[in-house]
């Protein structure tokens, strides 16, 4: 029996479990509390909705294809547009080379614009051929130059880009999920921001944490549990969003193209890009992994600081607060920075350059991944990164460990 | 045996002294610790828990230091806190089943023992509903459930009864008492009945010191001499009342009834009885002060 007194003997249970196994059992548990609160459950539920109107708005609802010219032009709207562009772009799938370009230009024509400048026959095939600069038109500037001839391929940005063969087809799913995760990866900041702010505080503003610091494990094993908890729900987050929105986007648009090059989705915007110009090839695949990885890491510091703020804050609110003046800092400090001389040290400013700034989430805010150089992203980014993180994950325990009421 | 020192236990709360200088040994059995609001009660609980750290002096168990024990000396403790926090949301037995495993039951031995301990302070019924629906007892029960999870060797209880009802206190002292046995039990409470019970030694803490223990015959011991039980008319029961501290005061007819404690004789009638740990408190937490009424 329990209350006998006849089992009173030594530590009880020391024998039990070793190092993993009883972190992971406190680390789903853990995880259980982080994940079945109302608020999450609503919220994530939101943020897939979010994710999926967004991807409606930019997407489907916007889609507009022409073909032919004068008279003969036919208008197609939203879904059957989408089927139209990708029916004209597949005649063309395959290497690019100077008589395919020809060929688009024939079949498809050159653009025409109203007096607003605004293309009236655009399709996925002449857009692609007049944005990536394979004619002697321009779409830039105050007014569009209508284009009259095809220019070489070698000639282009993109062709200088790569001196590999481009191969062609149809990639609008892919910038349509490059613009859906900068806009989706707000909403998942956001989200982590709400869902992480009480995982320490609640603890001291439900007073649990004075029987949870008198338990065998709760002082040390049970801080990085929850540590674990809070990263292994970030990256749940991360993973089930953007695979949504792969999943949107690849149902809609189609799964093909990955192993082409990256310049398709936009020769332009990809030869400022720094970090990846200095490669002088890669894959759409390829370029959505980096992307990806490096959006990444800006939510696992999101996440690691969001547990930081928890762990210093005695109310969930003011965690909340300290998360979202976080999660908004590059933006703020960008508009600062980019509209007044009220910019912080050069130095400060780089490490929420080069730490924050260039997680693509942000590019919503346009200070993103295009603006990194090579030299930063390789020389800063991972030091800095790693000093804020450490710092973070340091006074979380300590502050924890040494709560005192 | 089991043994839990404290040694010249001292903090200090900025210019305030919460615990001042405080020695004490404490062996198997039950310990009552009583005294006024602000005697530094829960602060004396939470350096023994390991939760507050001492401003100097140290705490002992066995003959080593807790805060080097670490998970060892938690694996030995539970602790129901004056302020009992929970997760509202959760369901009783999920919350039982959570702190089980951070006290770090075996997997195969936390259904049983929760349910074990669900039975026991009368929530098995109701072990599925959240907490948010409990009252104020059914609070005061799971917490003491808590508390009893990883049977632990040192058991802390801050105010266990607050909110009981009679019943309820009746069972929760039994429980306690049978708990007991091989074991440090220290309740700190103001229902100064449930000490008299099940207490084998009573600690009496004023401004932070321990200024008397021992068992309860000891410290009524003290007073003896010091307890009187009269009758008066209404205007003098009255003038007794403001000048004496009064223990109890029970109308009879048309006369009154005083027990009053001090340390001479309140009236000529006056009878000198035996006295009980309420007058031994109300003598060294009033009459001492030099307060007169209570």
């Amino acid at each position: 029996m329990l209350i006998d007194g006849s089992t009173a003997s030594g530590p009880k249970f020391a024998g039990y479990g070793k190092g993993m196994v009883i972190k992971m059992r406190l680390m789903k548990e853990e995880f259980y509390k982080i994940c079945n609160r109302r608020i999450v459950k609503i919220g994530f539920v939101t943020v897939l909705a979010g994710i999926w109107l967004i991807f409606m708005v930019i997407g489907p609802w916007e889609a507009r294809c022409s073909v032919g010219t004068g008279r003969e032009r036919q208008d197609y709207k939203r879904f059957a547009a989408i089927a139209k562009d990708r029916e004209l772009a597949m005649q063309f799938e395959g290497v690019l080379t100077d008589e395919v370009v020809g060929r688009m230009a024939e079949t498809c024509y050159f653009q025409e614009y109203a007096p607003n400048g605004i293309a009236i026959n655009r399709n996925y095939v002449n857009t692609f051929f007049t944005d990536n600069g394979l004619t002697d038109g321009t779409t830039r500037g105050p007014e569009p130059v209508p284009a009259t001839r095809t220019v070489l391929l070698e000639n282009t940005a993109m062709g200088s880009l790569t001196d590999q063969p481009v191969y062609f087809t149809y990639v609008r799913g892919w910038q349509i999920l490059k613009e859906l995760f900068s806009a989706g990866g707000l909403l998942m900041g956001i989200f982590a921001v709400i869902a992480l702010s009480p995982v320490f505080s609640e603890e001291y503003s439900l007073k649990t944490v004075s029987i949870l610091l008198t338990t065998a494990h709760g002082k040390k094993k049970d801080v990085w549990a929850r540590l674990a908890a809070g990263v292994a729900f970030c990256l749940g987050v991360f993973v089930i969003c953007t695979g949504f929105m792969v999943l949107l986007c690849g149902s809609v648009y189609g799964f093909q193209g990955l192993g082409c090059f990256a310049g398709m989705l936009d020769g332009n915007w990809l030869l400022s890009t720094c970090w990846i110009a200095s490669i002088s090839y890669i894959s759409i695949g390829a370029f959505f992994v980096r992307y990806f990885l490096l959006a990444l890491s800006g939510f696992l510091l999101l996440t690691v600081f969001m547990l930081f703020a928890s762990a210093v804050s005695q109310q969930n609110v003011t965690s909340l607060i300290m998360g979202l003046v976080f999660f908004a800092m590059p933006v703020l400090l960008w508009m600062f920075y980019e509209m007044t001389y009220m910019h912080m040290s050069q130095r400060v400013s780089l490490l929420f350059r080069t730490v924050i700034c260039c997680s693509p989430i942000y590019s919503f805010f346009g200070n993103a991944i295009e603006q990194m150089t090579t030299k930063t992203m390789l020389l800063f980014r991972g030091g800095e990164f790693a000093m804020i993180m450490i710092f973070c994950v340091w006074v979380m325990v300590w502050k924890y460990r040494n709560y005192q009421g | 045996m089991l043994t839990l020192e404290l040694n010249h236990l001292r903090k200090e709360f900025k210019n305030k002294v919460a615990v001042s200088g405080l020695s004490l040994k404490m062996e198997e059995g039950v310990y009552g610790l009583l005294g006024a609001n602000g005697a530094g009660k829960t602060t004396l609980l939470r350096m023994l828990c390991d939760i507050l750290k001492p401003t100097s002096g140290s705490v002992l168990c066995n003959g080593a230091q807790i805060r080097e024990m670490g998970g060892e000396y938690r694996r030995m403790l539970g602790y129901l806190p004056q302020e009992f926090g929970y997760y509202p949301d959760m369901k009783a037995e999920r919350y039982l089943r959570y702190l089980a495993e951070l006290k770090a039951l075996p997997p195969e031995l936390i259904g049983d023992k929760t349910e074990e301990l669900l039975r026991m302070v009368e929530l098995y019924e109701v072990r599925n509903k959240k907490i948010k629906t409990f009252s104020g007892g059914m609070l005061r029960r799971l917490g003491i459930a808590q508390a009893m999870l990883n049977d632990p060797e040192i058991l802390i209880l801050d105010e266990p009864t607050a909110g009981l009802d009679p019943k309820e206190r009746i069972r929760f002292r039994n429980i306690i008492s049978s708990f007991s046995r091989n074991r440090i039990v220290l309740l700190s409470t103001h229902i100064v009945s449930d000490v008299e019970y099940i207490a084998d030694r009573i600690l009496l803490m004023k401004q932070g010191e321990l200024i008397r223990q021992g068992t309860l015959g000891q410290i009524t011991e003290g007073i003896r001499g010091c307890v009187w039980e009269c009758v008066a008319q209404g205007a003098q029961a009255e003038e007794l009342n403001e000048r004496y501290a009064v223990s109890n005061l029970r109308n009879c007819g048309d006369k009154v009834s005083l027990r009053i404690v001090a340390e001479e004789k309140p009236m000529q009638e006056a009878l000198c009885v035996e006295p009980n740990l309420e007058d031994a408190y109300l003598y060294y937490f009033t009459v001492k002060e030099g307060v007169g009424a209570y």
